[in-house]
């Protein structure tokens, strides 16, 4: 039992310390090299937190599941993202949530170098069936510094200096970083597969310590600053298993390791 | 026609058989939420990288003394859909309904031939969408939550469409807004800034930070449309480095938007719609900007009744073009739109269309425009002067434009600025005879939570 007075967790995590207490966190060992579905609640953070009391609101989240698969003989590992935005529903919308699949071919080295994907994006009404024209089909590769995004006949290509990863990949990618300052790196973020922001940089947060369910959860963490993100915060246990990562109004909160949740709970 | 749900539209149609022609183009309005005129570097900021609506500015034709009709969001947006002034609309807050006998934008190009599509955000309160569009996907009030799926929404439209008649698109997306919650969760920021690595990257602080100049109280109160809530108390903690981080973060913001706007605009232009449709760009207000020491919106000043506004038409519209002769106003933009879409306006438009300025047509034009915020303010630009005064208040403010654009220095009582302090008055109260304020509701025109 970690008392809420021990110690204050980072400045990062103030806003979710109440809604964390609620938070089964996760049991048993954690192999970042080998296999893993995890799945995250994602909320969007907003309004007036210290004048009405309300922590923020939790009605609208979507979900995030990533699984990963080690290719060890090609040396890659393949992931497999489902994102699903959650709209807003006390106006009669017929649109209920967008929710994107994308299968990534990575690099198995520090970044999780993305190098091929395919992407696929689609409306929902709120009984889940797919909305008329909301469907997008695209791919995309990455080679010796230049990016090819591809949709039906059209194509761009996008030139990138230094290393490229992936908002996704970063979800596998800093299970794997050093505990220390050493984390370091410098990289072009390919925001959902499709964006490249730029002057990205990642660096160690520190150490802190949250309660969840009772139980006092020890942290680490990194963050990552650059052009068109407001920095974001990733903290993840002693086993090395990222739970949380903080934007702005964006984050994304550990719900469970696919094997331990209800998968008709889920939207993937 | 696409309809994508049970709303009737059977309302008196009229020219639907015009399919989309170079004579009625296909419409386009991307408009993002609380970004300032001065923000994106087309405008000159040196802050963020705006490469995508930079792009649009080299494709078209940008007012760069264009002002919103009110500083805030459903009284700005009522305004852009309706083409009337809040007074007259009745969304005199945010989250004050519309009256419902005006019709808007949407619905008036939807019964005459147009199939009107919107995505994202809306927030005329009191109007629902699918009353007015006849295709509508999601809304979201959280812009770095929610606008990569709107614009995807968008984009899939643009793609996928199948109908033949020109179509009236409406992109809402969020951002910047959300500096509006950055503010709120950054009341009490950490006392050693966090973020070495973008120390030096921190703009410096606008030369009207600090001021003393006396100011009308409801300027003062800044954003407080809400009873009992004043922005004020968010920043008092607040160092100067964390001023300057504010501005940077709302660069952050506005590159946020930037991107996913290059989204859409690629879509449109991989689409067979790229010839035939004209762009609209706009913001519904700006941002503060730790101008005159302030952040978010609400009152009077340049940094947030300024607004970008670009119209992009290849071929049609003068490219790489800076009006900034002419002054423009948020209601300008429902006349110009049907305009273009070859439609008779609504009647009792309090704006014009821009369309002759967009085509280099010599044309008498207004010698001012006119803002509203909270029932009581108003605010007149001239070309030289702006006057900013509110009903009840003491406080007159009257601004030279051109020689003080920080807005620094009140000119109003200053004896020798008597006569352009009057004129000013003179034009407010004519022009307020030539509106038709909605009665108020019973209880009078209080704050809505």
């Amino acid at each position: 039992m970690v008392s809420d007075d021990k110690e204050a967790p980072h400045w990062s995590l103030d806003i979710y310390r109440d809604y964390l207490r609620g938070v089964s966190p996760p049991e048993g060992r954690f192999d970042p090299e080998d296999a893993w579905e995890h799945v995250y609640d994602v909320f969007p953070v907003y309004g007036k937190l210290d004048v009405t009391g309300q922590a923020w609101s939790a009605r609208h989240k979507g979900a995030l599941r990533i699984r990963r698969t080690p290719l060890p003989q090609e040396g890659a590992v393949r992931l497999e993202v489902t994102s699903e935005v959650t709209f807003l529903d006390f106006e009669p919308l017929p649109t209920r949530s967008q929710r994107t699949t994308a299968r990534v071919r990575c690099l198995a080295d520090t970044l999780s170098t993305p190098v091929a994907w395919e992407l696929q994006s689609t409306a929902h009404n709120a009984e889940g069936n797919a909305r008329a024209m909301s469907e997008l089909r695209e791919s995309g590769s990455l080679y010796d510094g230049t990016l090819e995004f591809s949709n039906g006949d059209r194509s761009r290509t996008v030139q990138v200096v230094g290393e490229v990863t992936s908002n996704w990949s970063l979800f596998d990618a800093v299970h794997r970083l050093p505990c220390d300052e050493r984390a370091s790196f410098e990289f072009v973020m390919l925001e959902d597969l499709r964006l490249p922001r730029r002057g990205q940089s990642l660096a160690w947060a520190g150490r802190t310590e949250i309660s969840m369910r009772g139980s006092a959860v020890r942290l680490h963490g990194y963050r990552q600053v650059g052009e068109g993100v407001l920095p974001l915060h990733y903290w993840l246990d002693e086993e090395g298993r990222l739970l949380l990562v903080l934007g702005n109004v964006r984050a994304y909160i550990w719900k469970g390791a696919a094997t331990a949740i209800n998968r008709g709970d889920q939207t993937a | 026609m696409t309809k994508e749900h049970t709303t009737d539209f059977s309302r008196g149609a009229t020219g639907s058989s015009a399919g989309p022609s170079q004579e009625r183009p296909n419409i386009l309005f991307i408009n993002v939420d609380q970004l300032s005129m001065e923000a994106i570097g087309a405008h000159g900021c040196q802050h963020v990288s705006t490469p995508n609506l930079d792009r649009l500015a080299r494709e078209g034709t940008s007012f760069r003394e264009s002002h919103c009709a009110d500083p805030i969001c459903c009284p700005a947006r009522a305004s852009w859909f309706t083409g009337r002034m809040s007074c007259e609309h009745a969304v005199v807050y945010n989250n004050t309904p519309v009256r419902s006998d005006l019709p808007d934008v949407a619905r008036w190009l939807g019964d005459r031939g147009y199939e009107a599509v919107h995505t994202g955000k809306w927030h005329v309160p009191g109007r629902e969408l699918v009353d007015s569009f006849h295709t509508v996907y999601g809304e979201h009030w959280a812009g770095e939550y929610a606008d990569e799926s709107v614009a995807r929404s968008a984009e899939a439209y643009l793609r996928n469409r199948t109908g033949t008649d020109p179509f009236f698109l409406v992109v809402g997306l969020l951002q910047p807004h959300d500096i509006c919650y950055w503010v709120f969760q950054n009341t009490r920021p950490p006392e050693t800034f966090p973020f070495a690595e973008v120390a030096d990257q921190l703009p410096p602080l606008p030369p009207n930070f600090r001021g003393n100049m006396a100011e009308p109280e409801k300027a003062k109160q800044q954003g407080s449309h809400r009873i009992g809530v004043h922005v004020k108390p968010y920043t008092r903690h607040w160092s100067e480095e964390h001023w300057r981080y504010y501005l940077w973060a709302y660069y952050r913001h506005v590159e946020m938007v930037d991107a996913v706007i290059g989204h859409v605009l690629d879509a449109l232009q991989d689409s067979r719609y790229a010839d035939n449709t004209l762009v609209i760009f706009g913001s519904d207000h700006g941002e503060a900007q730790a101008r005159h020491g302030k952040v978010l919106k609400d009152f009077m000043y340049d940094e947030v009744l300024k607004v970008p506004l670009i119209y992009s038409w290849p071929g049609r519209i003068p490219e790489n073009h800076q009006d900034t002769t002419h002054l423009v106003s948020g209601v300008d933009l429902l006349p110009t739109i049907c305009d273009f879409a070859k439609v008779v306006p609504p009647p009792e438009q309090r704006g014009r269309s821009v369309r002759p300025l967009l085509e280099g047509r010599t044309v008498e034009w207004r010698e001012f425009v006119a803002a509203e915020s909270y029932v009581t303010g108003r605010a007149i630009r001239t070309p030289q002067f702006k006057y900013i005064t509110y009903k009840d208040d003491p406080i007159e403010q009257l601004f030279n434009m051109e020689h003080d654009p920080w807005e620094m220095t009140n000119l109003a009582e200053r004896s020798e600025f008597a006569s352009a302090l009057e004129e000013h008055r003179s034009l407010l109260n004519n022009w307020e005879t030539t509106l038709k304020p909605a009665d108020p509701p019973s209880r009078g025109w209080l704050p809505v939570e």
